[in-house]
């Protein structure tokens, strides 16, 4: 099964997005991300057929991310 | 032993307490935030719980800005000091605790501030217009003594700082964990409090519960676990604020304490506290020698005429009860009950205590004075 990653730039915002997801039925899984330009990130790795939803979500609740490569 | 010192840390805590430091060792025993292993990622949830947990006890929706710090004192320090870099004016209360009275003498030396007091006893939305200026930039107040458990209407506050467009900072910790505290009602800029008080997490915990996601200016800076190339610290919160490793088995617990707190309700725990106090002082007040300060918020500081106040706190430490005598931190109160001398005995309980004990504390009480 494909996969995709979603950056945050705080882990808090990574956490509080994971249980969003979460609630809504989207498995989500932590994990660090280290982005050549800016250092040190948290990511969320999720199946790729629930980057729609996930991302909607995520705008929804105003909060920030950027997608990221597997 | 009688403890009646909880207004300086609570001695007894709920059992879940306890269980949750072992917890941790077993199962986060790592830095949030940090690596990506799984018992980091472990403590970065438990981290995250905690938070939560505040944001239930306040009815607030942005766990992610609360700020973790090492007590009351360094979120006090970390709030006031992210808005402050120039002159301006500052209202405060005359019943605060060094924690506020110290940085704000610190900042009138370093940036030439000024700052007017408000009578707490007398506090009215009027009384703080008497006291604005053009150039007044925050208001930051206790919610309740230290000294004599006067309550201070955060209401009052919150309603005058939005209106003329104030930056609000609220010292909690004597008012947590016993009085309901509604931040969507009471918008503040920052809200500050002790884990180990009221809450019942261990010392060595305390936040900050911010209004704004980005920070001010930052006060410590260091490590985070995120934007590390970046000289500077991170723009967001929480980790804008949190620089190096946070305290996490005390977080772990204070966790638990919060939801001790929630599942008891504040309400419950104030009025079994109202209770204890006011008992403690129908019976203070028939001593013909005993002066009392005041009582609320589960504190109630008196004065024996024959005793010095660390004397008298010496002897009823020999008796196994511990109180706390001197100016607690608080020398701007004590002047307002014109105790600035020599301070008071403060007993303070929690919702620990029980009523027998106060009947212990006013026998050995009563055989102490008859040996003067």
């Amino acid at each position: 099964m494909s996969q995709a990653i979603i950056i945050f730039e705080s882990e808090a915002s990574a956490i509080k997005a994971k249980r969003l997801l979460r609630s809504g039925g989207i498995s989500a899984k932590m994990t660090g991300v280290t982005d050549q330009r800016d250092g040190c990130k948290r990511g969320l790795i999720i199946s790729a057929e629930s980057l729609t939803n996930a991302v909607r979500t995520l705008r929804d609740q105003g909060i920030e991310y950027t997608l990221g490569k597997i | 032993m009688i403890y009646f010192d909880n207004a300086a840390t609570t001695y007894k805590k709920p059992k879940e307490v306890y269980k949750a430091i072992s917890d941790f060792f077993r199962s986060a025993q790592a830095n949030p935030g940090r690596s990506s292993h799984r018992l980091s990622l472990n403590a970065s949830e438990l981290v995250y719980d905690a938070r939560e947990e505040i944001c239930r006890l306040l009815n607030y929706s942005f766990p992610e800005q609360v700020v973790f710090t090492y007590n009351a004192t360094y979120a006090l320090n970390i709030a006031i000091k992210s808005l402050i870099d120039s002159p301006c004016h500052v209202i405060t209360s005359d019943m605060e605790h060094n924690s506020v009275i110290r940085v704000l003498e610190g900042l009138k030396l370093k940036y030439g501030i000024e700052y007017s007091r408000f009578s707490a006893k007398n506090l009215s939305y009027e009384s703080l217009k008497k006291l604005l200026r053009s150039d007044t930039r925050l208001i930051v107040s206790t919610m309740a003594s230290n000294v004599s458990g006067l309550k201070i209407d955060e209401g009052i506050l919150s309603s005058f700082a939005r209106d003329h467009n104030i930056k609000l900072i609220l010292d909690a910790s004597q008012a947590i964990g016993h009085r309901r505290i509604d931040l969507s009602k009471t918008p503040a800029y920052a809200i500050c409090a002790p884990g180990h008080k009221a809450l019942f997490g261990l010392m060595g915990s305390g936040f900050a519960v911010f209004g704004e996601r980005e920070r001010g200016l930052s006060l410590i800076e260091g490590g985070s676990g995120s934007n590390s190339r970046s000289l500077d610290m991170p723009l967001l919160l929480p980790e804008g604020y949190e620089a190096g490793t946070l305290g996490v088995p005390s977080i772990a617990a204070l966790s638990k304490g919060v939801r001790f707190v929630r599942k008891y309700g504040e309400q419950a725990i104030e009025r079994r506290l109202d209770s204890m106090t006011k008992e403690l002082y129908q019976e203070l007040k028939n001593i013909p020698d005993a002066e009392i300060l005041g009582y609320g918020s589960g504190i109630l500081s008196f004065n024996l005429k024959a005793f010095a106040p660390d004397r008298l706190s010496y002897l009823l430490d020999r008796e196994g009860i511990c109180v706390r005598g001197g100016l607690h931190c608080s020398p701007e109160a004590h002047s307002v009950y014109g105790t600035e001398k020599t301070g008071a005995v403060r007993a303070s309980f929690s919702v620990f205590n029980e009523r027998k004990e106060i009947k212990s504390f006013l026998d050995k009480l009563n055989r102490i004075r008859k040996q003067a």
